[in-house]
């Protein structure tokens, strides 16, 4: 049935791609961070800070930000719940 | 009160630049305004033929840098438009026989005696840009709705900024306006957003572009077309008037299609 979807084309108007592609192009060309080497911050991050409390993996958010002062790096990352894993450990 | 120095650039080769300076140049031209178009793409110049001026190259940028040739030796004053003067590259050298103190020194001298002093800058980001860049007191960036030219523009305004020059302006060229209704294009909205530069300009892709060029006379000496039009309404807001941005007819369709043979029979001569 493919030749019926792209009859009435459900893959999104090229337009489309085009501009989300060039907006991750473009974040990569300023901060020289790949989504891959984000990624790789985000799997460092979620291993550091799963050592001590419950985070919710899927709903982190990191992205880059360039202002005034320079390049910065932001992360979002919702708590499942503070159940001091720590205290276990010491 | 001297002129105003404006680089056209755009990072990507193929987009309009050297089509965009000259009917620039003719555009403000027609409007009373002294011009001087200087082509700052040495070895590979091309304004002098887009502009129709290519037989009457005598001396070029390289000779009045080096000191053979005395400026006003050099440039070529266009009889259809006296207002107009072209400064040719040299098409024997490369872009490090010109340095950047050399341009401003060039542009200053120009912009004693015009209104606009219009640089034609090569593609690309190195020696050639730079040189381009140096003597700007403002920046138009040419880009066409496509992820190549958008990107490249995008690094540009980026080293336009860190030049500390002020914020550039963009022109959208050849935009197909049936394909935008068809979401087969970025629109110019979808590429105001990616850039977040301001507009002056949007020229849709008119086969004019291409007939003129083959007659050495730009589309703006004769506002008849799209694109003429286009580059009229350019000038008129760098000259700091207020006008709307118009929007464009789908000439795809083949009624318009049809329309369009007879508006322009045989692509119009124009003397």
């Amino acid at each position: 049935m493919r030749w019926f979807d792209s009859l009435f084309r459900r893959n999104p108007p090229s337009a489309q791609i085009a501009k989300s592609r060039l907006k991750v192009a473009i974040q990569i060309d300023r901060n020289n961070l790949s989504p891959e080497l984000i990624n790789m911050i985000q799997d460092d991050i979620v291993r550091a800070i799963s050592q001590r409390i419950d985070i919710d993996r899927d709903g982190m958010k990191i992205s880059t930000e360039r202002d005034e002062g320079g390049q910065r790096l932001i992360a979002d990352i919702p708590i499942k719940a503070v159940r001091a894993k720590a205290a276990s450990g010491e | 009160m001297a002129g105003t120095v404006i680089t056209i650039t755009s990072g990507k080769g193929g987009v309009g630049k050297t089509t965009t300076t000259a009917n620039l140049g003719v555009a403000l031209a027609r409007r009373g305004k002294r011009v001087a178009c200087i082509d700052a793409d040495i070895g590979l110049r091309n304004l002098d033929v887009i502009l129709g001026l290519e037989n009457r190259i005598v001396y070029d940028i390289v000779d009045v840098v080096e000191g053979r040739a005395r400026l006003r030796q050099a440039l070529i004053r266009d009889k259809r438009l006296p207002e107009l003067q072209m400064l040719p590259a040299a098409q024997t050298r490369d872009k490090t026989a010109v340095n950047p103190q050399q341009m401003l020194k060039l542009a200053d001298d120009l912009r004693a005696e015009t209104d606009f002093v219009l640089i034609d800058s090569p593609a690309g980001i190195e020696h050639g840009f730079k040189n381009a860049l140096a003597p700007a007191e403002r920046v138009i960036i040419v880009t066409t709705p496509e992820v190549s030219a958008v990107r490249d523009a995008d690094r540009i305004i980026g080293m336009v900024e860190a030049a500390e020059k002020p914020k550039p302006q963009l022109i959208l060229n050849r935009l197909r306006p049936g394909m935008v209704k068809r979401q087969e294009m970025m629109s110019t909205e979808d590429v105001i957003e990616i850039l977040a530069i301001d507009l002056v300009g949007i020229v849709p892709e008119d086969e004019m572009i291409i007939t003129s060029a083959n007659r050495g006379s730009p589309v703006a000496f004769d506002e008849k077309s799209q694109a003429g039009q286009a580059y009229g309404r350019i000038a008129q807001r760098i000259l700091g008037q207020d006008v709307p941005f118009p929007v464009f007819d789908d000439n795809t369709g083949i009624l318009k299609r049809f329309q369009s043979w007879f508006r322009n029979p045989n692509g119009g001569g124009g003397a």
